[in-house]
């Protein structure tokens, strides 16, 4: 049937004659193996099956496989040299000509903006910050997860439910941060604390029951002492006996917060794990005004050399030994100052898109020495703080640590001097100015006329870079229904102009500077462009600003770092969700992402060359990163990643995130890790797996093989052989990391040595993967068969200097940007 | 070099650089087939129904009026799928399963299709995704799930036309994006979409400014958006129709019954989703209905691992394969009770429930014979139905689950001939 329809189709297609001609070798010579019907079965080789190309004709959406033909067509790869179907020259020129007359499309097509560029944008615009409050989070629903990219095919996002969110996100970011302030979402008691200026913070205990906390309640809660055992009370057989005994518990409990609130914060207080400890204003769980503000408190950090002793007395001297304590071994105790999300309840129920965990000051806290702490911060929305001793122990972990051979069962927290952070003193917070008025100029300020609120609705077009036939958008304020008053004109018509097609669609034009520079700036800063970009863009164009001077200013931008960690997901294809059951909560909160996208930062500052993606003797590492991989974190900062000097073990192939990124989640998937080296630094196509793989046979034979040997059974099936032979090598080489990347297996030395040997001499072809991706990124559609070319000769002009990374991102400024 | 690479090397695309993309336009080859054109031309070889899956099956929307049905569909899709080898039954006993039976006082309801299969597959956890597409390949599109295109069809007639709280991709719109789910968000959510007022000042306002912006709509291009925009504005009219009308008042227990309160999408709310989905039909809150086991979870029902990890390991050791059992068992037992309660309410017959697993083996993420059971829907139930053809059980299947898909359809009044671009039904099977 399928074959009868395949012959339909492409005689149907022969009534073009072009095509018909181009295609008819093709079919004659490719379809016998790939999509052909022999003895009532589908014989598809390699997983590549030319029946749809062939049926649709040469589609944008077939590019990807048009492109493969066209390789194995050019390097006569195809059909084998030892097959019966041969195709001529003329056979082979005449495919890639048809090929090339429908999909050679060098130009940048309009595209619209993504979830990511939507949120970024009017953060920046309207003034809020998206850490602690985000009204774009339903946005990202509609990312379509199979986009390899998230700018390709962005097109094909616009439908109602993607307008209905940006809407939404609109509506509750005008709603706070121009029309009505954060207080209607985030409320403080202004009566009571307009004229507060000094506040007493105290700790609060967020899990109260023995349960859950263990030997959490050494903050300066006490426990309730409840008059009646609980438990006698459930044994209670009468009702009102029952009822009675619970009044006589209640009213204790009564009386104990009454105690608590009337007490100051008196006693000493030991932080001895991280998390769980919320810091708040005097009268529990309330929002601190907006304003900038003083933190000062007396702090030491005690009983840290047991970390050292236990790592020392520990017989195999690992520091997974050490549990959660382990960031603390070479390290200074750190304590953390951070937003605590945006209280809506007694209860301490969040707000609706609010964040929570924004790190406003971070402190170093000095062994066994008392001494002051302070720091100076701003709220612009009004939220809870939260101090966290964030590289201390995780709860459930406290009694890990094995002292001498006990190991811990043990309960009483006393029994051991256990790492902990002393606070000595009252902690106060003090309002040093303030109360911050503004989020933006767009905020809608005491007074404003209307004619005002008219002027500032007309800068917006100006300040979104939009075209000058936008300039009419904000005119709708006059048509919008007369019942409207002139602040709801104002925002309905600040909506629709940041959700006009204008705004949300980006377009490449070589006679528009202004789009030009708009489309570049999403491109690799992911936000609208500020003027000293469009002043740098135009000098780039008018030739006064060379093409290398260009990339750098672009590279040294903070919105290239957006760019970054959108690039390295993307491209490592990161869509992994650990699962939390398999893996401790310390290590599923590390900032795998950051490492690498430091990494590649670091690589384009410093115009490094690409190769060292894979292959080099350095890491970029943040002091939680460090303790994972078993290092001395001293020294290091716990947010920003530093250069740490590693000869042969720097670069992607030994950072956790790439092993966290090609697994599954739950377990280390080698032969995705390998794909995506054969792929990317080798430069080698590989074919879709075959449908009958049985990976159950395959783990089941882990008792009794290794995974070599399993893995060579494996590659003997005849379908498995073509793909194994380049991708078995590099499986062996890295499959001593587990799923997120700790050295768990016995290495395979001769392999890790081969592949080190091969990555040295891949230059050419990490340089070719990087270029395409980049290129990508930057002209928001896949490469087709027309950059082909522009690639290659990048290459050419880079190979020189060794295929630099920013001399490559200059490169295809020039050859797509310039005008 | 060989004559015809160097063919190659000197084709005129490739001896140039890109310099600016208008050359690029000015240099580019004629194109002097188009395809659109073309295919009309060719409707009368027959050859047209294949080319773009989706075209023809949602070009009835546009062009038919929409469907009044008395139907309900309920979609119930474990992403991790079941064990085949627990799901199906010896012969035609269905008490041999150690699952089926669980349906036992429902087994004159339902039909189990055994080895049902997609016309065509990726296999891995992602092949998963496309479970009510039938679409192979999902990168490429396009795609639209069972649910959405049944509602592309359907006539408002309930609060809402399709309510989602299954897994997070499995429900494809006709733009072939992924929809919003409410599957985390908690049974109290999920009841306030349902039954929740909806504030109606708000969506005045909304639509007000939405009507006075579509006249500022540009008049040439960006079709997309201007489509989009006008079915935006159309499903906030609708909305306001809806809001203005009366909330039968009900009540349901939303609390979470869990003594674990640590862990996401943990076991309990699945039965509580099932029984808003019986309510939300019975006061016509929703037509169409996605719902879904959870997936990543921790449970308090005495199991060593999560699900995700559960669904790893079953395959390793008896314990833990008896583990995951329970834990499939639970989710049969979860819908007998659904069944149960939507008969005490004389809705089955007109509620088509489709209880299906993305794999075969949740370990293995095969993703051929995959477990599916159909009930209610008035449909003629047969008890079980093999796919595979006794006479050739290495050759085609009978029945597909696309063919499935197109009997449910027309058992919703949804006049469609193919699904993903494959023909067929089960009609004569189950009518």
């Amino acid at each position: 049937m399928l074959k009868f329809m395949t012959f339909i189709c492409v005689l149907a297609l022969a009534s073009s004659t072009v095509f018909a001609e181009s295609m008819a070798a093709l079919r004659q010579s490719c379809v016998a193996c790939h999509g052909g019907i022999t003895d009532g079965k589908k014989t598809v080789k390699g997983s590549f099956d030319i029946t749809p190309l062939l049926k649709d004709g040469i589609q944008d959406r077939h590019t990807h496989d048009w492109v493969a033909v066209v390789e194995q067509l050019r390097e006569k790869e195809m059909p084998p040299s030892d097959s019966k179907y041969k195709l001529t020259d003329t056979e082979r020129k005449t495919g890639i000509d048809a090929v090339y007359a429908k999909l050679d499309r060098g130009e940048i097509q309009e595209r619209l903006l993504t979830p990511f560029e939507i949120a970024n944008t009017y953060s920046l615009v309207f003034g809020f910050d998206r850490e602690i409050y985000d009204p774009f989070q339903n946005l990202f629903f509609l990312e379509n997860v199979d986009s390899a990219y998230p700018t390709i095919n962005s097109s094909s996002l616009m439908s109602a439910a993607y307008l209905r969110e940006i809407e939404s996100g609109l509506d509750l970011a005008l709603d706070h941060a121009v029309a009505n302030g954060f207080e209607r979402v985030a409320p403080v008691d202004t009566k009571k604390y307009r004229d507060v200026n000094r506040f007493e913070l105290r700790f609060l205990m967020t899990r109260t029951t023995e349960q859950f906390t263990g030997l959490t309640y050494l903050a300066y809660l006490e426990k309730v002492k409840f008059p009646i055992d609980p438990e006698k009370i459930k044994d209670t057989a009468a009702n009102d006996e029952r009822n009675r005994l619970k009044a006589i518990n209640a009213k204790a409990i009564q009386e104990h917060m009454a105690r608590i609130k009337a007490t100051k914060n008196l006693d000493e207080v030991d932080l001895r794990m991280r998390g769980s400890l919320r810091l708040t204003a005097k009268p529990y769980r309330k929002n601190l005004p907006i304003g900038r503000y003083r933190l000062t408190f007396t702090a030491s950090a005690l009983n840290r050399d047991l970390v050292a002793k236990v790592a020392a007395a520990s017989k195999k001297g690992k520091t997974s030994d050490l549990g959660t304590f382990r960031e603390l071994l070479g390290a200074k105790a750190g304590l953390a100052i951070r937003h605590g999300g945006i209280n809506r309840s007694p209860r301490g129920g969040v707000a609706a898109h609010s964040v929570h965990g924004k790190v406003i000051h971070y402190f170093e806290i000095e062994d066994n020495a008392k001494k002051e702490y302070t720091c100076e911060f701003e709220l612009t929305i009004p939220t809870q703080v939260e101090m966290d001793f964030v590289n201390g122990p995780w709860s459930s972990r406290l009694n890990r640590l094995k002292f001498g051979g006990v190991s811990g069962k043990e309960i009483d927290p006393n029994k051991y001097g256990l790492p902990c952070i002393r606070i000595h003193s009252k902690i106060i917070l003090e309002r040093i100015g303030g109360p911050v008025t503004r989020n933006s100029d767009y905020q809608i300020a005491e007074g404003d006329t209307p004619d005002r609120l008219k002027e500032k609705l007309e800068r917006l077009p100006v300040e979104l870079s939009l075209d000058s036939d936008s300039a009419g958008l904000a005119s709708i304020r006059e048509r919008l229904d007369p019942s409207f008053t002139p602040e709801q004109r104002y925002t309905q018509a600040l909506k629709w102009i940041a959700m006009s097609p204008a705004q949300l669609y980006v377009r490449f034009d070589p006679q528009d500077s202004v789009a030009s520079a708009r489309f570049l700036s999403y491109a690799f800063l992911k936000r609208h462009p500020g003027n000293s970009f469009k002043a740098s863009y135009n000098k780039f164009r008018a030739g006064t600003l060379s093409a290398n001077d260009f990339a750098s200013q672009i590279v040294k931008d903070p919105g290239f770092n957006d760019f970054l960690d959108i690039f390295t997901r993307y491209w490592l294809e990161n869509r992994t969700v650990l699962d939390e059951t398999r893996f401790d909560v310390l290590d599923l909160n590390l900032p795998y992402g950051t490492e690498t996208q430091q990494y590649l930062k670091h690589m384009f500052t410093q115009n490094r060359p690409v190769l060292e993606l894979v292959n080099s003797d350095y890491r970029m590492l943040s002091a939680p990163m460090a303790s994972f991989y078993g290092m001395n974190a001293n020294g290091l900062d716990r947010r920003i990643p530093r250069l740490v000097k590693t000869p042969d073990k720097g670069g992607l192939l030994h950072q956790a995130n790439f092993f966290v990124a090609r697994s599954d989640g739950v377990d280390p998937r080698p032969f995705r890790r390998a794909a995506w080296i054969v792929e990317n630094a080798f430069g080698q196509r590989l074919s879709e797996p075959p449908g009958d793989i049985n990976a159950d046979q395959f783990t089941t034979s882990a008792r009794t093989m290794t995974f070599e040997e399993r893995v060579n059974v494996h590659s003997q099936n005849k379908a498995c052989i073509g793909c194994h032979k380049k991708l078995d090598p590099i499986a062996f080489a890295i499959n001593d990391y587990d799923t997120i990347g700790r050295i768990t297996g016995k290495p395979n030395v001769e392999a890790k040595q081969d592949l080190s040997q091969r990555l040295t001499t891949a230059q050419r072809t990490m340089a070719h993967s990087f270029t395409t991706q980049l290129i990508t990124f930057a002209t928001g559609r896949d490469t087709n068969i027309h950059d082909m070319n522009t690639i290659d000769a990048i290459i050419e002009d880079t190979a020189e200097d060794g295929f630099r990374a920013q001399d490559i991102l200059a490169e295809i400024l020039k050859a797509y940007f310039k005008s | 070099m060989s004559e015809g690479l160097k063919q190659f090397w000197t084709h005129p695309s490739l001896t140039r650089r890109v310099t600016n993309s208008g050359d690029q336009k000015s240099m580019k080859p004629e194109n002097n087939i188009n395809r659109r054109d073309m295919l009309q031309s060719l409707a009368g070889l027959g050859a047209l129904a294949a080319v773009n899956p989706l075209d023809s099956v949602m070009a009835a929307p546009s062009n038919a009026a929409p469907v009044k049905s008395s139907k309900n569909l309920v979609i119930v899709v474990n992403m991790l799928g079941y064990n085949e080898h627990t799901f199906n039954p010896q012969a035609d006993d269905l008490d041999t399963s150690p699952l089926l039976t669980k349906l036992k006082d429902h087994h004159g309801d339902l039909t189990v299709f055994k080895d049902i299969m997609q016309p065509e597959i990726v296999r891995g956890h992602n092949g998963g995704r496309g479970i009510l597409t039938c679409n192979k390949n999902q990168t490429n599109g396009p795609y639209i799930s069972l649910d959405q295109l049944a509602c592309e069809h359907l006539q408002q007639t309930t609060r809402h036309k399709s309510v989602h709280m299954g897994n997070k991709t499995i429900v494809w719109n006709k733009n072939s994006r992924a929809l919003p789910t409410l599957h985390e968000l908690g049974p109290q959510k999920i009841f306030d979409h349902l039954f929740g007022q909806t504030p109606t000042d708000a969506i005045e306002t909304k639509l007000k400014s939405i009507r006075t912006m579509r006249q500022s709509l540009p008049t040439k291009g960006h079709d997309a958006y201007v489509a989009s925009f006008e079915e935006h504005e159309q499903i906030l009219a609708t909305d306001l129709e809806w809001a203005k009308k009366p909330i039968p008042k009900v009540e349901f227990d939303t609390k979470l019954h869990l003594s674990d309160h640590h862990g996401r999408g943990v076991l309990d709310p699945f039965e509580q989703h099932l029984a808003l989905i019986r309510l939300g039909i019975k006061h016509r809150r929703g037509q169409v209905f996605v719902a879904s086991p959870p997936f990543v979870d921790k449970t308090d029902y005495g199991v060593g691992f999560g699900y995700h990890a559960l669904g790893h390991r079953a395959h390793l050791e008896k314990a833990i394969f008896n583990e995951m059992l329970k834990l499939e068992q639970h989710f049969f037992t979860c819908l007998s009770g659904f069944l149960t309660d939507l008969k005490n309410d004389q809705l089955l017959d007109d509620t088509i429930v489709l209880f299906i697993g993305a794999f075969s083996s949740p370990g293995g993420h095969s993703r051929e014979y995959l477990p599916t059971v159909l009930a209610g829907g008035g449909f003629d139930h047969q008890g079980l139905v093999e796919c595979k053809d006794p006479a050739k059980p290495a050759g085609q299947l009978r029945y597909t689950l696309s063919q499935l898909y197109v009997s449910i359809l027309h058992q919703m009044g949804i006049d469609v001939n193919e699904y993903s671009g494959h023909q067929g039904n089960v009609d004569k099977i189950l009518t």
